[in-house]
């Protein structure tokens, strides 16, 4: 009995490449449902648009997802990710989880789309009940728990300015970039994301501090 | 011929509908609120509403204008006096959750695409609050009140944002006490207390 790689096991009953056309697929496809859902929230979306946005049928669209729901989730699970690797949110060195989040506002200038979908998504879901709502409660929970240890750290090197609250620097920082957000999208003259953020920090943290 | 009362009937039937509007979707909320019902609310047909307003846009719109004109109405003068009148407006909107929704879901929509009736609305009226919070921030430093190292227009910049920004987390946790984090916020970026 021979024993085959998983490679052999793969390449029989499919036809070469196909994994990979598969995966390309996929990514079109998040990249469709992230516009559609960009431009009219999650709601007024259909799997249709999107596989309309996509050059594709719904049925073919529902091969790789089998609801408007975990297409959702995927496209905020890629988006996520790569917002992790800009951020290195849980790191113990403060400095570059702060360093991290000003490069994540410089790169969100160069991807309205994604902006535009998380503004109005989360708007869209602050309602109990819609389907991205839990994500979003989640999402922000972490993202302020461990920016409040970012600032504890700060603290305890004698960087946070006093007066400052680790758990308030941590709400009112990511209140900043959200709204940031949204008057940048209304005008992209009126706000430079980027700056204001590291403006502010800066004025909260000594951040050229050893 | 225009009957001369029927314009002047008109602009009371507006505001008529715009006041009622807003009672009802700060009690509703937003999502709950149809178009119907603010009809109903007014004693008009759907048809009949929307023959005021050339679109569901404009009358959501309309409903933010009025909103605002009511709290400067309300606030005005306490906001440009102090930080607390501010507070006192934040705090106001945590008891109008309707409205709030209303307008972070419109203020979203409109935002990203420039063909939205309102995105114009909301530059201007983002640009308006920008620039009077400017000015009491440099009315503040020419009273020696604030330090002259606060740049006026990037400080407002900020703290229109953070404004914003708190009710998205108030919006998600009616528990969160969106006056305390802006006033923490307030007194470090403007280097007081």
């Amino acid at each position: 009995m021979t024993t085959e790689t998983t490679a052999e096991r793969r390449g029989r009953g499919r036809p070469r490449g196909a994994y990979a056309k598969t995966e390309q697929k996929r990514a079109e496809i998040l990249e469709g449902a992230l516009a559609v859902f960009a431009k009219g929230g999650y709601r007024a979306g259909s799997l249709r648009e999107i596989a309309g946005e996509v050059g594709m049928s719904e049925a073919g669209l529902l091969h790789h997802f089998p609801n408007k729901q975990s297409l959702l989730a995927a496209v905020l699970d890629l988006r996520d990710q790569h917002s992790l690797e800009l951020v290195p949110i849980e790191s113990d060195d403060p400095f570059e989880t702060l360093n991290g989040l000003v490069a994540l506002a410089r790169y969100n200038a160069s991807v309205p789309g994604v902006v535009e979908l998380y503004c109005t998504l989360s708007a869209e879901a602050t309602t109990p009940g819609h389907p991205a709502h839990e994500y979003f409660v989640g999402r922000y929970e972490y993202t302020i728990r461990n920016l409040t240890r970012t600032f504890e750290h700060c603290a305890e090197r004698g960087l946070l300015r006093a007066g400052a609250r680790p758990s308030s620097a941590a709400k009112a920082t990511v209140a900043l970039m959200d709204g940031l957000q949204v008057q940048w999208l209304l005008d992209r003259d009126s706000v430079d994301m980027a700056e204001e953020l590291d403006t502010y920090l800066r004025g909260i943290v000594d951040l050229d501090g050893t | 011929m225009a009957r001369r009362g029927s314009y002047a009937k008109g602009v009371a039937k507006r505001e008529e509908i715009l006041t009622a509007a807003l009672d009802v979707i700060a009690r509703n909320g937003y999502r709950r609120t149809s178009v119907r019902e603010l009809a109903d609310a007014v004693g008009l047909s759907q048809a009949g509403l929307l023959h005021y307003f050339s679109s569901k846009e404009e009358l959501f719109r309309e409903i933010l204008r009025k909103r605002d004109e009511v709290d400067m109405a309300n606030y005005g003068v306490d906001v440009g006096e102090s930080i607390e009148g501010l507070l006192s407006l934040v705090a106001h909107n945590s008891e109008v959750p309707g409205l709030v929704q209303l307008y972070a879901q419109v203020s979203t929509e409109a935002a990203g695409d420039p063909d939205h009736p309102s995105h114009a609305y909301f530059i201007e009226r983002y640009g308006t609050i920008r620039g009077a919070f400017a000015e009491v921030i440099r009315t503040e430093q020419h009273a020696g009140r604030l330090g002259a190292d606060i740049d006026p227009d990037t400080t407002a910049a900020l703290a229109v944002a953070v404004i914003d920004g708190l009710q998205t987390q108030w919006m998600l946790d009616p528990s969160f006490d969106m006056v305390d984090h802006l006033r923490s916020f307030w007194y470090l970026v403007t280097r007081t207390g």
